[in-house]
């Protein structure tokens, strides 16, 4: 869902504030979850062999970069993010776990970005849809296209509208996904969903890319999984979190949003809570 | 969505006649695609060499037994559902494919199951909350866990509601939801998903089933994908065959509807036209 953001990129536009400890100790603890959840670092059957130079596009603190520095010791992996303190604490972690693979940059992603053509073997982008704005998903793609080694493959990864069966989850969620479409980050019309994991094949396919594949993941976290602990964690962060964005996009109140965080909090400890998340990936590969 | 049942089965409850030849035609072309999306018959890294007897719950015209009575031919596959026509059918094309491993029977899932304890080694039910009440799954289950042999799988598979950024699309499909709701048939409170999937692991955990495990799958179909112009003929044909349930259950106005119908057309023909399903497996061993 929407909670799900990695990152935090791009004029501001990014729904929570990107220089946040709270969001970044969030994102730590969601990052390896996302990961097991996508059964692995990389697309299945991907012939890591080709693969030199990764690129990371809106890192966070850095967790999918360092992990595959970490299992691929013979690869150069770049991340970048727009934030200070994210790609300061990625570039520490580095340090203290000699991974002098990884290296953090801090740049955004909406920019043209700062490489020359034909830099990277595999790039990667997950749950950026948080900062941005659903017209600059062309521009975003022709720059990694640019940046992309001809048979490399770029990889994005999106998430869709938390499903449950708490009523005040299904509405905080309702909340979040009608001010990311107000704010023009959503493609959902009707407000109830993000929409945006639907388009990611066509965004590929007009950039030019070929041979174009896809990939649903599933996050269970509902009551008795291995996940719930971890999920209501995160939950409880990231609906604190996002509150001001909410009440800013004049969806609710402060009463009316602290008054469902509460509810939320109360649902998510029920013995029979229920909610999955959704998320696809979608790659494509650079002609040759 | 609420619209892709793949069976007709269960006190009238189906929201589609369940005696009706377009229902058939719609249900024998959407069975073959969601094998493909699920990546196969059965679940991955399954053993079959431990597999003789396996049973299909609500099985329409009988692809999926079909399907795995030609691919493997020293298994005996027994299809129950609740329609005539449709068991009929399936009997038929079992006949002219000389598939003698394949047996039929009219039986109704929401009542004790006409098979002995320990029956079979694999128990299959795909989109059968079409028909299923929320009430009726804990002793649905227990009924196939008691003809499950030890050791033996059974596999839940369901889908959420479609998510698309087209108006009238989203919108119907949160009415079908809506409609499912009010029928004491999905989980949603809000009703704008049907909310089924996060509970398929608990359901199989209630009912005393280990090992669990769960897999997502996506349908794409939108504008530009393979699957585009057959979604488009399977939403042409569910979402008229829905329409007296929506009015039925007092969600929407003939007219209301018929509209909202008219706009769905043109929206999926559009060259920016995204949608996709999501649909969840989860399965689970009868202990030793």
């Amino acid at each position: 869902m929407a909670e799900e953001q990695e990152t935090s990129q791009g004029d501001g536009t990014y729904f929570i504030e990107a220089e946040n400890a709270a969001e970044m100790a969030r994102l730590i603890n969601q990052d390896r979850i996302l990961t097991r959840c996508m059964g692995g670092l990389f697309p299945p059957q991907l012939d890591l062999s080709n693969v030199h130079d990764v690129l990371d596009i809106a890192c966070g603190p850095g967790g999918w970069a360092l992990d595959v520095a970490r299992s691929h010791p013979d690869k150069r992996v770049t991340a970048i993010d727009i934030s200070q303190i994210m790609t300061e604490f990625a570039r520490y972690q580095a340090r203290e776990q000699e991974l002098y693979n990884a290296h953090f940059v801090a740049m955004d992603a909406l920019k043209p970005l700062d490489f020359s053509d034909n830099s990277f073997d595999f790039v990667n982008a997950r749950f950026i849809s948080g900062f941005m704005p659903k017209t600059k998903w062309p521009t975003l793609l022709q720059e990694c296209l640019r940046i992309l080694r001809p048979g490399g493959v770029i990889r994005l990864t999106e998430f869709e509208s938390t499903i449950s069966n708490s009523l005040a989850v299904e509405r905080l969620c309702e909340l979040l996904t009608r001010a990311l479409y107000k704010t023009g980050r959503s493609f959902s019309p009707t407000g109830w969903q993000v929409a945006m994991t639907p388009l990611l094949e066509k965004f590929l396919r007009d950039a030019r890319y070929q041979h174009i594949q896809w990939m649903a993941h599933v996050l269970n976290s509902s009551a008795g999984t291995e996940e719930h602990l971890s999920q209501y964690q995160n939950g409880m962060a990231f609906f604190k979190l996002m509150q001001p964005f909410l009440v800013r996009s004049g969806e609710t109140t402060p009463e009316e949003a602290e008054s469902l965080y509460q509810q939320t909090l109360e649902d998510m400890m029920e013995p029979d809570y229920c909610a999955v998340l959704y998320f696809l990936s979608a790659w494509g590969e650079k002609p040759r | 969505m609420a619209e892709e049942q793949e069976t007709s089965q269960g006190d009238g409850t189906y929201f589609i006649d369940a005696e009706n030849a377009a229902e058939m035609a719609r249900l024998i072309n959407q069975d073959r695609i969601l094998t493909r999306c699920m990546g196969g018959l059965f679940p991955p890294q399954l053993d079959l060499s431990n597999v003789h007897d396996i049973l299909d719950i609500a099985c329409g015209p009988g692809g999926w037994v079909m399907d795995v009575a030609k691919a493997y031919p020293d298994t005996r596959v027994t299809g129950i559902d609740i329609s005539q026509i449709m068991t009929e059918f399936a009997r038929y094309q079992a006949r002219e494919q000389e598939l003698l491993n394949a047996h039929f029977v009219v039986m109704d899932a929401f009542k004790p199951l006409d098979f002995p304890d320990n029956s079979f080694d694999f128990v299959n039910a795909r989109f059968i909350s079409g028909f299923m009440s929320r009430t009726a799954w804990p002793p649905f289950l227990l009924e196939c866990l008691r003809i499950t042999r030890p050791g033996g799988l059974t596999r839940l598979t369901e889908f959420e509601s479609p998510i698309c950024n087209t108006f009238a699309v989203a919108r119907l499909c949160e009415m079908f939801a809506r409609a499912m709701y009010k029928a004491g048939q999905s989980f949603a409170p809000t009703g704008g998903q049907v909310a089924i999937t996060p509970l398929l692991e608990r359901f199989l955990r209630d009912a005393g089933y280990e090992h669990i495990q769960q897999m997502a799958h996506a349908l794409n179909a939108s504008a530009g994908t393979p699957e585009h112009l057959a979604q488009y003929q399977n939403l042409m044909v569910s979402m008229k065959l829905g329409q007296p349930y929506l009015i039925k259950m007092s969600i929407a106005s003939q007219q209301e509807a018929e509209s909202l119908y008219q706009q769905a057309l043109e929206e999926m023909m559009a060259p920016d036209y995204g949608i996709i399903w999501y649909f969840l497996s989860a399965w689970g061993e009868k202990p030793r």
